[in-house]
């Protein structure tokens, strides 16, 4: 397991407080290994990137109807750092 | 300042048939556009400049534009005349875990080094809608002067859209959706302004937009409220900017674009992601950024590549590096229209 049952039910708890759409939803868990994005950096004149190790993405994911019966994917994308700290939260448009 | 025109030449007369019409209007433009030292080109035609002719095919296209900038001096600017049945759109691998297979690109046409989630030229894409009167129209279009602004929010994100909004306008101007839905859209309120934001939900196989109050998805608006809009539109929807086999009807983008007061469209190819609330990120940062760009007088094409860059810089300075869906929302927004039009001409260009 990625990450320990202790740190996922209390992200758990917090994304089904705060986004209640998704609150039945098991998330799907992995894991993304940065690589260093020096040219990224070299291209924006912004000096020597910051390096990270991993960090971890839970994708909360459902099926929703619209009034006029068109399926939408709604999509909730939570971000983490290396000690499951979450660092942010976007969804789907 | 130099200027790239392009197009297909056997791709566009299938698709419009009238050439010469086209060509036509593109010499008018080019005169009228003169500070921008505009060159026109079709890829699959002999051209004066000795660059071999390509095939239909986005790899070979930016190939002959780095070799077409080669003889001629680097392009600031690039327009590309056509949908994607006459210049492709680049299909990218998709850096994000979700439905979208690829993400339908416009950066590596506008970067020049194979870096090109970082755009450096400012770079628009004139769709076809199948019409040579519909590409004329957007080659003659002008910014008008309002000083007014509409946004419509699905209403679960109405504080993340507050803080978009408020680079053009009042945020307790902004409608939410619901109470808002196609059947109470006015058309007045897409009438006489300067800016129209939009974020609100998408689909591919819908025209509709939606809106969101918890499990409530009501249409917001369809094609048919599109009438008599004016200014420069700017949307966050999922697939706001897919164009793909959609023509007026079925895509609120395209009908956008064929009203004579609408100078461009801002939008995303696929999913697009965003906040729930306050600060923004992905999608509302690039258009806030867009937005305050061409509030101070920048082009609309060097106002997209320039929130582009922001966006990355910001990104960067909050975690380090630019994540799955960062990189996405870099490669998914593309600007439809004439990229050297001005919402504010008054205002000077850095």
């Amino acid at each position: 397991m990625l990450i320990d049952r202790e740190h996922l039910d209390k992200i758990k708890k917090e994304i089904a407080e705060q986004y209640p759409e998704f609150k039945d939803v098991e998330p799907e868990i992995s894991e993304k290994t940065i690589r260093p994005q020096d040219a990224i950096y070299r291209k924006l004149d912004m000096g020597v990137p910051k390096q990270f190790k991993s960090m971890y993405r839970l994708k909360f994911e459902r099926v929703v109807i619209t009034a006029d019966e068109t399926p939408i994917d709604r999509i909730l994308l939570v971000t983490l750092d290396e000690n499951f700290e979450i660092i942010k939260v976007v969804e789907s448009r | 300042m130099r200027m790239l025109i392009l197009s297909g030449k056997k791709a566009l007369h299938e698709r419009i048939r009238a050439i010469r019409p086209f060509e036509k209007a593109i010499k008018e433009y080019i005169e009228s556009r003169k500070i921008y030292e505009p060159i026109f080109c079709y890829y699959d035609t002999p051209n004066k400049y000795r660059v071999e002719p390509v095939e239909k095919d986005a790899e070979a296209i930016r190939e002959y534009v780095s070799l077409l900038e080669k003889k001629v001096g680097e392009f600031d600017y690039l327009m590309l005349l056509g949908g994607d049945e006459v210049i492709p759109f680049f299909r990218l691998d998709n850096p994000c875990d979700d439905a979208d297979e690829n993400v339908l690109s416009d950066n590596p046409y506008a970067s020049r080094d194979d870096n090109y989630i970082l755009p450096e030229r400012a770079c628009s894409r004139i769709p076809d809608n199948g019409s040579s009167d519909f590409i004329l129209k957007q080659l003659t279009k002008a910014a008008s002067r309002y000083d007014n602004s509409f946004g419509l929010t699905a209403m679960v994100w109405q504080k993340a859209s507050e803080n978009v909004y408020r680079s053009v306008g009042e945020p307790d101007e902004l409608k939410c959706t619901p109470p808002v839905t196609r059947k109470t859209f006015d058309k007045a309120w897409l009438q006489k302004r300067d800016y129209l934001y939009f974020n609100v939900h998408g689909s591919k196989i819908s025209a509709n937009w939606y809106g969101q109050d918890g499990a409530d998805y009501p249409v917001a608006m369809s094609p048919d409220n599109v009438v008599s809009a004016s200014g420069i539109v700017a949307s966050e929807s999922c697939y706001g900017a897919y164009i793909i086999d959609k023509a007026e009807d079925d895509a609120v983008c395209i009908k956008f674009l064929a009203e004579d007061g609408v100078i461009g469209f801002c939008g995303s190819t696929t999913i697009a992601y965003g906040p729930v609330k306050p600060p923004s990120s992905e999608a509302d940062l690039v258009v806030k950024y867009f937005f305050e760009y061409l509030q101070q007088g920048h082009t609309l094409g060097a106002s997209l590549r320039n929130a582009k860059l922001d966006f990355a810089r910001k990104s960067l300075r909050r975690r380090g590096f630019l994540d799955d869906d960062d990189q996405k929302t870099l490669l998914q927004f593309v600007l439809y229209g004439d990229p050297t039009l001005r919402v504010r001409p008054d205002q000077v260009e850095a």
